[in-house]
Formats: structure tokens, sequence, C-alpha cells
């Protein structure tokens, strides 16, 4: 049980986190947002890597930053961005992180690693150096560190960006298989991966946790709200952005479709469409559901 | 375009945090360096060589052109590499600049900003000047050209050389750690070419060789005196011209090439980039493995990192490049550092493991630099933080682990330059290889400083905010740890991590090991607080920010590391508390506190000191040695008389061993001098007492002193005389003495112009009468004529005890060995005792008189390498002296090694000598007249004194010393010309006499006196003395020289007792049985500073002409002789001063091959000529055509400058 209350970080005068509370249990947890919007900052509080400027986490009832190692003991993190030491293999440096990670019966380790490497279908290059890998060959590696030895929570930031379909595919069949008793938090900014796998999710926006729900819940909540319509011309489309709940502006064939949140048609040549996690996504971002509008829907 | 880049990149260097710090750090030292007397260049810098003279500011200028080869290597990797560091090569690179433009603009302004840094610290000098606690004194008025010369000679040219060096380095390997490496290379390469070019070498070798410029200018500025040295720039049109003139050229060549070589974009390592596979079936979870975080993975974690890091270090190019060099290093000085070196050092298992080690010094001090920056922020430059450091790994494993394998890395090195040392002791070396002598100082002189040193640099890089700008200080912080003696508020407790064992001696091991204990314990704790220190504020995760980690410090304060940093501190304090006792319990003060302290003494006793002592003329002493505790004891008599007609009332009595360690003090009818102020601050603070005679010691009254001395054993912050093995004590050491309170004043005159202490109190005039009653021996023992002696020396059953006199009898006292001595005459009050596990050569003297005399050598068993060269040098020492002078007056010579010093010392017929002058050193090949042999040299000198200070003795006056040292330096030469020939006496005349007073001279803080009035001037007893008698004897002649000595000898034997003769008696005979015709030489050299200055003209050649059977030759030469100043050393030509005329003898000597190997020992024709004119010609016939000509080949004549005393003649003419 992963437990967050008014966690508060700031860099400066900039509020990366903004009294951010949530508690967290067993299943995979979807953090979207936007770039800057906080999450790696809170993934990295919650990795222990930084402490909160205020706020505290409880991981299980104990304050993670009075005593980190209540995390760490069982924490499988996938940074954002990380590098590796030159001139060493995957095998070696996985063999070197699981030490770290207190799997000291050297069995146990190889056995581990081993397995782990075939999971991420990085065997045939274990003796190579992961300094030399592909960046999804590297990501992998970094989801195959992450669950070494027996991790309770797992919080893999950012993981798919940058990979290619089959690589995220592959990637996200792993993090759903690792386990249902385990926290795991998957911060993304790529919508579908939340929707494919979550139970639940939150979304972030200036460093503050705008909504928390499940997806299909979200979805609920604006269903049968949005609406489409295809305009030609950029002043059309800023007109629309002046009296409408914009939710998102796509090019379409030389054509702009624009899609607002409204209860009812804006107008007659609106059409209807199905509800996205997206809509719902931009519709929580954008601020469109206050609690008031909330509660009105 | 390129004016943009050049002021983007100027503003970029000028941004860096690097650029202020090392401008500030070398605008301090310069600062420093010229105004504060605690930062000097060399020795100069004073009252006669002023500070901003022209060498000094020169000198300067050229160490810190030296410095540029550290700092350059980081700009120019920040400069030039910082695409590669910064990751941002593809955007640059991309960039529509032109490459030319790029790569200009960027080695224009890393020089530019490599010029600035070091231009700084000129600035700085030159500012000093104008320091408010700057000592007028020691300035001359401000004259820019003298900075402006060497700025450019040093400092643009050796900018440019070595940061063009690096450039080519950095634009060819793209990889940071190889320039780096570079510099090692190029600092190496300095320090080995300057090693070899000893002052030795040949001129026109050392004014080429040396890129940085500094030899070359070494050899032009060497005999310059302060006069010259305060005004002259040194000449450039000559091979030194050439040499800085090549630098500059190989410079800029090589910024040519890197130009062309750099190369834009990626850097195609060819290394291989691993292609993906597609997934194949593959197990879709993993087996949880329990993570076990007991104290198991702390020991777990901490191993597995610190092997980690260590075999990353190790694997890294720099690294092995670096041992390499050390390698080459130490090779090439084992092999070449000998090469012009006239007295090569035998190579024994100290000196060889001193070289290994020497040879890695640099290396280390790169290494824990570089790989203690690389090994601590690893982890953040591979960006594999955000892993370790979020894994449950104790931060405590992590960082000791980086500590733990720096400090595995350099024990690592220091056991490979032992190894390395071994192999090649078992290759070349001639000497017995003690595994024992490289494990005590490869572990105990060098690892544990090196230990230290890299765990302050670890220490500090945690609290940077980078890892250059760590490099930086940490890198400054080891130099100026060099220096941190020189701080006026310094204490030996400041003395950051250098536990040391003392000195060491191959005899005798370390000098006090119990202080290498207690230093390790002190700085041991101090560093381990350091590290708890550094485990709160270690770098963990992302808040790596100093102040971020001081927020968290509570919540990594731990009940452990809380008491490990109690624990630590109290140690240290402790330590250090039972140290700074000790201190204090000795008298300890800096240097600075000494000055003060001998300050104030001098003040006190200024009106006492002069008081006439009791004559002491009897001595009995009982020496008890107990080198297991080392320990000694000596229960003495002395009989003591008063010869004045005055009586004496009172007396200072005092002892080398301070007046705690007099255990008693009976003087017949006399008390100490109780409640008043001088003798009460006399002992309190000076250890000194004052003793009242009552009733006084009347004149012609003689009484009896009974008294007991000690040596306490070593404690922790001093060792002790007495040894293990290899004890040697003097009666001025070990005794009590009366008077000689002149003994604690300062000379240096800066000095006592600091303390308003005036002049200081010169030796007497000569004609000075009273001064007569004394002899040479009072200025160290006290007042005695001669004594007569006789001691019994004990010590423990595996030693021989020896002192002077002749053996009596052994006998075994309490299980200990003792000896009964007594001489045979009276000796001076000056002798010795010595004890060790001694090995015993025995020799006879058959002395012409028929009373045989012992011959003795007393050796450490492992040296016994010139046992039998010195019993031969004894041999032929007496045979010469007693063939040339009087008769031997003892009934043995006996020789002891002792261990640590590098001196010998003449008690009568007894010689202590040094194991470093003597036993371990190189004699050198008899048959090569290239090399000297010290050992023999040293036996015969010391056998010299035998006579000159034991049979005649100069009056306590000036140019006392010359009597003793000068006429026995002329024994000296006169045995050793004997024993191995003209030509090896010509060489040591080189390597002793004309080198070293031609330099030695120069860099003197007081004046010069002529010889005949030298006081303790070594360059004039030892130097100018012996080329004044190799000159008297060549020019006037061997029999002239030996007739004047015995009768100087006879006439003045000291068996007459006072008064004593001064130079004015020898110079007197010398010039009585010279003749007139010689007077003006003998006053030349003598009673003036003559320089002469022989030449060929310049507008006429050497003239060979057919004539008869042979040829004749005619030499156009030119003499001129100067006369220089007492006080700044500026010569006069005689030309310019009424009355004085030419009228010099001169050697003209020819040669039919090339003379250079022997000096011109062996002409085949030499005539002296008597010259009156400054410009001459003199013919000669000769049967055989020469080939050379040379003026005064045996160097005779006092000359700077003999590079144009010879000449190669041409052949005959091919009509």
């Amino acid at each position: 049980m992963l437990e967050i209350n008014n966690l508060t970080k700031t860099f400066g005068d900039l509020k990366a986190l903004d009294n951010v509370s949530f508690d967290l249990g067993p299943g995979l947890f979807g953090l979207l947002g936007p770039n800057g919007a906080g999450k790696s900052t809170l993934m990295r509080t919650l990795a222990t890597l930084q402490e909160p400027t205020s706020g505290t986490i409880k991981f299980n009832g104990t304050d993670i930053t009075e005593d980190p190692d209540v995390v760490r003991s069982v924490l499988g993190y996938l940074p954002q961005d990380f590098g590796v030491y030159p001139r060493m293999s995957a095998l070696q440096l996985l063999d070197h992180i699981a030490v770290l990670k207190g799997i000291t019966n050297k069995g146990e380790r190889k056995d581990q690693v081993e397995t782990l490497l075939n999971m991420v279908n990085l065997w045939t290059h274990r003796t190579a150096s992961v300094a030399s890998y592909s960046g999804g060959m590297r990501q992998r590696f970094g989801v195959a560190q992450a669950l070494l030895g027996d991790p309770q929570l797992i919080i893999v930031d950012e993981p798919t960006a940058g990979l290619d379909p089959l690589e995220r595919q592959r990637f996200l069949d792993i993090l759903s298989r690792a386990g249902d008793e385990k926290i795991i938090i998957l911060s993304t900014h790529i919508i579908e991966d939340v929707r494919d796998l979550c139970t639940d999710m939150g979304v972030m926006g200036e460093g503050r946790l705008i909504v928390r729900d499940a997806p299909e819940a979200l979805v609920e909540t604006i269903d049968g709200r949005v609406w489409v319509r295809s305009v030609e011309t950029d002043d059309a489309v800023d007109a629309i952005k002046a009296s409408q709940q914009v939710l998102s502006t796509r090019r379409l064939r030389g054509a702009t479709v624009v899609s607002v949140l409204s209860d009812s048609a804006p107008g007659s040549d609106w059409a209807s469409r199905d509800t996205l996690l997206e809509d719902a996504y931009f519709a929580y971002l954008n601020g469109f559901m206050t609690a008031e509008v909330r509660d009105a829907a | 375009m390129l004016r943009d880049l050049l002021k983007f990149e100027f503003l970029l260097q000028f941004r860096q945090i690097g650029f202020w710090v090392t401008i500030g750090i070398l605008t301090l030292v310069g600062l420093l360096a010229g105004s504060a007397d605690f930062l000097t260049v060399g020795v100069e810098g004073g009252e006669r060589i002023k500070v901003n003279g022209s060498y000094v500011i020169a000198s300067f200028v050229g160490t810190i052109s030296v410095l540029i080869i550290f700092f350059a290597a980081v700009f120019v990797v920040t400069g030039l590499m910082r695409d590669d560091l910064h990751k941002s090569l593809e955007i640059i690179h991309s960039t529509p600049v032109k490459t030319h433009d790029m790569v200009l603009s960027r080695m224009v302004i890393v020089c530019l900003t490599v010029f600035l840094c070091a231009f700084a610290s000129v600035v700085g000098y030159a500012l000093g000047q104008f320091m408010p606690w700057a000592d007028a004194e020691k300035f001359q008025a401000f004259n820019l050209v003298y900075y402006l010369q060497p700025i450019f000679v040093f400092l643009v040219i050796n900018t440019i050389l070595v940061t063009s060096i690096y450039t080519l380095v950095a634009v060819t390997t793209r990889n940071r750690a190889i320039v780096y490496v570079s510099a090692v290379a190029v600092f190496v390469a300095s320090i080995t070419i300057s090693g070899i070019l000893t002052s030795q070498a040949p001129e026109w070798l050392r004014m080429v060789a040396d890129p940085f410029g500094s030899e070359g200018f070494a050899v032009l500025t060497e005999f310059w005196p302060p006069a010259e040295r305060n005004t002259r720039l040194v000449p450039l049109d000559n091979l030194y011209g050439v040499n800085r003139a090549l630098a500059l050229a190989v410079g800029l060549i090589l910024f040519a090439l890197s130009f062309n070589l750099s190369k834009r974009g990626i850097l195609s390592r060819g290394g291989r980039r691993s292609v993906d596979t597609p997934a194949g079936p593959a197990p879709k979870q993993v087996a949880a493995a329990t993570p076990n975080l007991g104290f198991g993975h702390v020991l777990a974690t901490l191993g597995r990192r610190t092997w980690f890091e260590f075999t990353t270090t190790m694997r890294s190019v720099a690294i092995i490049i670096l041992v390499s060099l050390a390698v080459v290093i130490f090779v090439i000085n084992l092999i070449y550092g000998d090469t012009f070196n006239p007295d090569p050092t035998l190579q024994t298992s100290s000196t060889i493991v001193r070289l290994a080690m020497g040879s890695f010094g640099l290396s280390m001090i790169i290494i824990m630099v570089f790989f203690g920056s690389d090994i601590v922020w690893r982890d953040r430059t591979a960006g594999m933080h955000k892993i370790i450091d979020a894994t449950p790994a104790k931060s405590a494993s992590l960082l000791f682990a980086k500590w733990g394998a720096l400090a595995l890395l350099l024990f690592f090195l220091v056991c490979m330059g032992m190894v390395m040392g071994l192999i090649a002791h078992f290759i070349f070396g001639e000497t017995d290889v003690v595994p024992r002598t490289y494990l005590a100082i490869g572990i105990m002189n060098f690892f544990m400083i090196y230990f230290f040193q890299g765990m302050l640099v670890m220490f500090i890089q945690n609290f940077m905010p980078g890892r250059v700008i760590g490099m930086i200080l940490s890198g400054g912080i080891l130099v100026g740890l060099a220096f941190i003696g020189n701080l006026p508020f310094y204490h030996p407790l400041m003395n950051f991590g250098t536990p040391s064992p003392g000195a060491f001696s191959e005899m005798a091991g370390f000098s006090n090991v119990k202080s290498f204990f207690w230093e390790f314990g002190y700085w041991f704790s101090f560093v381990a607080f350091l590290a708890v220190l550094s485990i709160w504020l270690w770098r963990r995760g992302l808040q790596a920010g100093l102040l971020d980690r001081l927020r968290s410090f509570s919540k990594r304060f731990t009940l452990v590391t809380g008491a490990a940093a109690v624990a630590s501190l109290v140690a240290f304090v402790s330590f250090g508390v039972v140290g700074y006792n000790d201190y204090a319990a000795r008298d300890y003060r800096n240097s600075d506190a000494q000055e003060a302290y001998l300050a104030d003494y001098e003040k006190l006793v200024t009106d006492v000191w002069d008081r006439p002592t009791p004559r002491i003329t009897s001595v009995s002493i009982d020496a008890d040695f107990d080198p297991y505790t080392r320990t000694a004891q000596f229960d003495g008599r002395y009989r003591i008389d008063n010869p004045y007609d005055a009586p004496i009332s009172r007396v200072f009595v005092s002892s080398g061993r301070g007046l705690d360690n007099i255990l008693k003090f009976d003087m017949d009818g006399a008390a100490k001098v109780e409640g008043e102020d001088l003798a009460d601050t006399l002992a309190a603070e000076h250890d000194i007492w004052e003793y009242e005679f009552s009733p006084p010691l009347l004149p012609g009254e003689s009484r009896e002193v009974q008294f007991t001395t000690r040596y306490a054993g070593p404690t922790i912050t001093s060792g002790s005389a007495i040894n293990n093995n290899g004890t040697f004590v003097n009666n001025a050491q070990a005794l009590i003495r009366f008077g000689g309170l002149e003994n604690g004043f300062m000379n240096n005159p800066d000095t006592r112009r600091k303390y308003g202490l005036g002049e200081r109190v010169r030796w007497p005039d000569r004609e000075d009468d009273a001064a007569r009653r004394y002899h040479l021996l009072t200025s160290f023992s006290g007042y005695s004529d001669s004594v007569d002696f006789d001691a019994r020396v004990c010590t423990v059953a595996s030693q021989i005890p020896v002192a002077p006199g002749k053996f009596v009898r052994e006998y075994e006292e309490d299980g200990k060995r003792c000896r009964e001595y007594r001489a045979i005459n009276p000796i001076h009050n000056f002798f010795s005792f010595l004890t060790a596990d001694y090995e015993l050569r025995e020799g006879v003297w058959n002395n012409p008189n028929g009373e045989d005399v012992k011959l003795e050598i007393y050796f450490h068993p492992e040296h016994y390498y010139n046992v039998d060269a010195m019993m031969d040098a004894m041999k032929v020492s007496f045979d010469t002296f007693t063939d040339l002078f009087t008769p031997y007056q003892y009934a043995q010579m006996r020789i002891m090694e002792f261990p640590y010093g590098s001196f010998a010392q003449a008690f009568a017929g007894t010689v202590p000598f040094s194991e470093n002058i003597g036993f371990v050193r190189d004699p050198g090949n008899a048959d090569d007249p290239k090399t000297v042999d010290f050992a023999s040299y040293v036996t015969m000198h010391e056998i010299g004194h035998m006579w000159f200070a034991h049979q005649v003795v100069g009056a306590f006056a000036k140019g006392s010393n010359v009597l003793s040292e000068s006429l026995t330096e002329y024994a000296t030469m006169v045995a050793y010309e004997r024993a191995f020939g003209l030509e090896a006496a010509r060489r040591m005349h080189e390597v002793r006499a004309t080198r070293r007073y031609l330099t030695d001279r120069t860099t003197d803080r007081d004046d010069e006196p002529v010889l005949a009035k030298a006081e303790n001037q070594f360059y004039l007893n030892y130097s100018k003395g012996s080329w004044v008698f190799w000159g008297m004897r060549g020019l006037i002649d061997d029999a002239t020289i030996e007739r004047a000595t015995k009768r100087f000898l006879v006439e003045h034997h000291i068996d007459k007792g006072a008064p004593y003769p001064t130079t004015l008696e020898l110079v007197d005979i010398l010039k009585e049985e010279a003749g007139p015709a010689y007077h003006t030489l003998i006053d030349d050299y003598w009673n003036r500073i003559t320089f002469w200055e022989l030449g060929f003209q310049d507008d006429k050649e050497v003239v060979i002409a057919p004539e008869g059977d042979g040829y004749s030759i005619t030499v156009p030469i030119t003499v001129d002789k100067k006369y220089a100043s007492e006080e700044d050393g500026k010569e006069t030509s005689v030309s310019e001063i009424e009355g004085s005329d030419l009228q010099e003898f001169v050697q003209i000597a020819f040669y039919t091959e090339d003379p250079e190997d022997n000096l011109g020992a062996t002409p085949d024709m030499i005539e002296t000529v008597e010259v009156k004119a400054s410009d001459t010609e003199w013919e000669f016939f000769m049967e055989e055509r020469p080939t050379h000509v040379i003026l005064d080949p045996f160097r005779y004549l006092i000359e700077r400058n003999t590079k144009d005393n010879s000449k190669e003649l041409d052949g005959p003419s091919e009509s």
C-alpha cells in the first residue's frame, strides 16, 4: 500500500509537484500527463531519488523519506533515461545490479539474470556491451534490471518512448504479467499504453493530480458529449476555440477536425462520435471537468 | 564568422569556474612568491639578490611555465573536446560553421586562456613588490623589461608548445584521458631531461635539449653573481636562442598539423553495435528472488563494487599508459640517470626502490586526481546513478567501495613499483637484494602518503559541483600540501597524511617507527571522520546539490554513523592532543616562531655572550649505550682552569641535550645563579644555566667538574640520536659545554633585518691578538687548547663501542661489552662515541719511523663494497702526507660507518664516516678519466685532517677554516693524484672545486669575502681553497707549495699552543717561499676575488706554418683579469683600475688529438707564458702538427667562462 499525502516538490520557483495526494494498492496504475506535468518528479520521488519539499509518502505505513530502504529493498525502477557503464555486458551488468539489490545467492542470481535476459529477448546479446545496444534493446534491458529480485513496487517512467510498435507491445506484455499483487506505476504520455493495460489511472498537469479513476470510468464521465466537425480555415478553428471547449484538433486530408466537449451539439454541422480515453484525458487536462462541471454531468 | 566564434569561445572559457579558480590560485601564488617570505623561488630573493631582479623574475616565470603542463590539459579538454563531452557534437557539427573557423577559434582561445592563467601569476608576482608587508630591502626599482623578456621566452613559447601538443593529441584521439596522460608524458619528459642533464652534462646539450628552456637558462646564468642576477637579461644570441625558436616553431607546426587533422562529425571508432534480433519464444515471467539485505548484503555490495571500480579503472587505456610511462622513467633513470654523472650512485636496495617509487610519483598524483574523480563520478558520468541509487545498496557500501578501489589501485601500483625495482635489481644490480628494505620503504614511505592523499581527494570530490572543478581543486590542494610547512602558523599536526617513520638507513632502519604509528593513528582517525561526513553527505539520487544534501543530513544520521563519527573524532583529537603535548614538551617551534625565539635570545644575551669561560684541560668519560631502548648516559669529569689574567666569576653552562637531560652537574666551588632575570630566563627558555664561582676561579687555578648527561629514548614525535644499530654522537651534542652562546645567533641577513638585529657577529679579525688565544674548534665545543682524554664506552654485547684514543682493553660489565680508550697525546676537546653491529677490516700502515699504525675500518656487514678501496686510500694518504709533511701523531687510524648523515668528521685518529658518502657510493672506474672516486677521496680528506686541524689549527679568526679545510683539500688532491694519476685529479678538480665555487658563490645571501678571510662558507673553505692550491701548484710549482706547507706545519704546530696562526702567516710563508714574482698571483688568489678571462683574439687566427722538421705556431691570445666586489660580485677589469697591470702566468697547451675526454690533462706540449698586455701573440715550435690548443687546460686560473679557451686547429690546407 502506497499512500501519498500532500506531496509538494519545488525547484526554486517552480512547483513540480503541487499538493499531490492519492493511495495506491496492487495493480497497474497509469499516470498520464504532458511533458512537464510532474510525472517524472513524482516517479523519482517515489523511487527515493529525491525528497519532497513537503508531504509524505508512506509505503506499507513507513515514511519513505525517513527510511528510503523500505522502498529500495522492494523497488523495481526503470528511469526515464539512463546510461550504462561502458564495456560491460548485459550479463555482467544485470549480475552487478542483482548484487546491489541484495540477491547475494549466486545460484538465484544466475537463474534470474538468465531468465530475464530471455524474457526481454536479449539472450543472444547477453555478452555484448550494453552501451552498444539500440534504444529498444537498452529499454528492454532496463525492464530486466527493474524486475530483478522480488520487486513489490515497480516504477516505470516513460518506458515506451522511442520504442517501435513491436518493442512497445512486447514491453507492455512483460509489464502486464509482472504480477497482480505488485504495485506497478507506469508513467507515460502515450494514452494507448494506459488504455490497454491499466485498471486504474491518474492524469497529471502542472504538478497536480487532476483526476484519478479507472479508464472506463473517466470515459464514462464524458460519454456522449464529444462532438466533431471538419473546418477548412485556421480562422474558423480559432473561432471555435474562442467559443467552445476544444478537446483536440487534428489535420485530416487538408482540413482540420475539431473535437469539442459539449453537453449538446454546438451546432448543426457537428457530429457526435464515440468517446475515447484521449477525449477524457484532454477534458480533464484542459480543466473542462472542474468540480461543478463534473457534478453537473 | 571567425570573429563571432572567437568571441563566443572566449566568453565560454570566461564563464568557466575552472578558469577563474585557476586564475585566482595562480595570481595568489604569484603575489605570495613576489612578496611573502614564506613562499620563495629557490634560495634567491633577498638583500643581495632582489626578488624583482631580472634573474629571480625569470626563474619564477620559468617555474610557472612548467605548471602550464598541468592546467593546459584541462583547458584543452574543455575547449576542444566539449562537443563529445556534452554530447552536443551532432548539433554543433551539423551547423554551417566552417570547420577551419571552428577549429581555429577554439585553438586560439584555448591557447589564450592558458596564457592568461599563467600571465595572471606573473601579474601577481609583479604586484608583490607593492604589498604593504613586502620587505623593501628585497626589492629594487620596478623594471618592466625584466618581466617582458621571460614572459616571451618562457610563457608565450611554452604555452604555445604545450597547448599545441595537447591539441594534437585531442584532435587525433578525441579521448580526454589520453590528453591528461599526454600531460604526464610531457612533464615526465621534462623532468627526465633535466634529471639526466645534470650540471656535469655538456653545456651545448643542456642548452638545446630542454624543450621548456629551463636548462639552457640555468646554464647561461649559473655563474652570475648578484650584481648580474639583478640586472642582466639572459642572452639569446646563442644556442639557447635557437632552442627557444625551435620550441616556438615546433608549437606552431603542431598547431598547423592539428588544424589539418581536425575532423568533423562523429568519430568512427569501429566499435561494434549490437543489432536487435526478432523476438522468439521467451519466458513471460521470472521467479522472484528474495533479497537478502542484512550485513551480508553490505559486505557483498562493498566487495563487488570495490572490485568493479578497481578493475574498471585498471582496464582504462590511460592507466596502462601511465604505468608504462612510470616503467619507462624508471628504466631510463636506472640506466641513463648517471650518464653525465662523474660520481654515479651505487644502486642498493634502498636507492633502487626509491628510484622505482619516484618514477611512479607523478603518475600517482595524476591517478589520484584524475581517476579519483573518475571513480567518484563514474555512476553519474555513465548515467547509471538513477538505477544504482534506487537499489537498497547502502550508501556506505557504495562510498567505501570507491575509496577502497582508489586505495587498492594505489597499493597495487606501489607493489608494482616494488616488483619492478626488484626485477631491475636482479638484472642490473651489483649489490645485494634486501627485500625488507623494498617493503619498508615502499609501504611506509610511499604508500601511506599516497593513501591519505587519495582519500582526501575522494573526500573533496564528494563536495564538488563537478568533476573538473574537483580535479583542479584537489590537484591544487595536493600541491599546496607540499608547501604547508611554509605557513606562518604551521604546526606539524597540520601536515596532512604524512605518517613518517623518519629517515631510512640500510644500517639502522627507520629513525623513528614510533612516530609513524602515532601519525598514522592521528591521520587515519581524521580520514575516518571525513569518511563519516562523506556518508552523511554522499551524493545519492538526484538531489546532488550540496545544500540539498545538507538539508537531508538529519535523515542520513544514524546511530552507527553517529557513533563512528564520535569515535573517530575522539581518536583524532586524542592522538592530536598527545602529539601536541609531545611537541610542546620538547619546545617545538615552527620556523617563524624559531626565528622570533632566536631573535629574543640574541637580544637577551647581547651583553654577556662573549664572557671569558674556563678552559677545559682534561676529559674523562664513561659512556653507556643501550641501543635497545635507544638511550645513553654519559658520566664525565672535566678539569678546568683559568688561563686569563683576571679571575672568572661567572660562566654559562649548557648541553646539546638540554637542561632536562643533565642528571648531575657539580663544579667545585660553584653554584647555580637563581633569582636573577637573565639567569632565570635563560634557564627557563633557552636551556642555559648561569653558574657563579665562589670564590672566583683565580688565574692559573684549576678545578674539577663532574656531570651526567643522557639521551632519552624516542618519543612519538621525535627520534633519538641513539639508534638500534649505528649510533654516532660527538661531545658537543652529548656532554657539557661552557659559553658558546653565539652558536644560537642567526646568520641570514634578511632574517636579522626582519628582527632588527643589525649586522651579525663576524669572526674576529686576523690581527686581533685576543682572538689568537682560541682555535677553530673553540667554536664547536668551547674553550680548550688540547685535552688529556680517556673514555670507557659500553654497549650491548653484539655491538662494538668506539671512541678516539688508543685501545686499552675490552671488558664485560653487567653483560655489556665495554672498551677503554686513552689518548696517547693530548687531543682536541672534540671527540665522538659510536656503537654498532660492526664487521671489522684490519690493515697496517708501515710508518717510516718504524712504529706501525693499525688501520681499522668498522662497517655494516652489508656495506662491504668500498672497504678495500678505502683501506688503500688510507695507506696512500699516510704515505703521501708523511712524505710531504710531518709524522703521523697517533697509534691507530679507525674509520667507523654511521647511518643517515652525508658527511665524515675527523676526530683524533678516528673518523666516523656516513654510509651515504663512502660505504654506499659507486667508486667509478679508476681507468675512466670521466669518473671520480669519492669513497677514496673523502677517506683521503679525513686523513688529511690528522695534519690540518689536528697538527696545525688556525686561530678562531677569519680564514680559520681555510687552514683546516683548504689545506686538507690540497693534501687530498696530492694523494688522489698519486693514487689515480693526473687525469683523474684533473677531473676531480673540475667536479669538486671549479663548478662548486662558481655556482655556490652566486647564491650566498651574505657578502663573499676573499679566501684569506673566509668564515664558514663551504664554497670558499673547500672549493675555492682547493682551486687556489691547485693553481699555485700548477703555476708556481709543487715543491714550493710543499715546502711552504711543511714550514707552516712545523712553525705553528699545535704542540706550541696559543697564539694560533691565521692565514696571514700562511700567505706570508707562501710568498716567502714562492718569491716576489708570484706575489701578485698569491694576492689575487688569497686577498682578492679574482676572475681571469682568457681567449683567442677575435680578429686573428692561430697560424701554423711548416718550419724545419716541424711547425711554427703563432697563437694570438687575449687576457683580462677582473676583481669582483665583495658585496654583489660586480666585476671590474684591472685595465680600469689605476696601478694594476697584467702580469699573468698562462699555460698554452697543444694536442694532436681531441682532448675533450680527459679535459686536456695530457697535452703533447705545454708552455707557461707570462702575459703583460691584454692582446699578445706567442710563437711555439712543435714537431707534430697540433690539432687543438687550450689556454689554461688545467684550470689553474679562476675563470668563469672557459668555453672560449679551446680551439680546434685547421688541418693542413689541401694545396
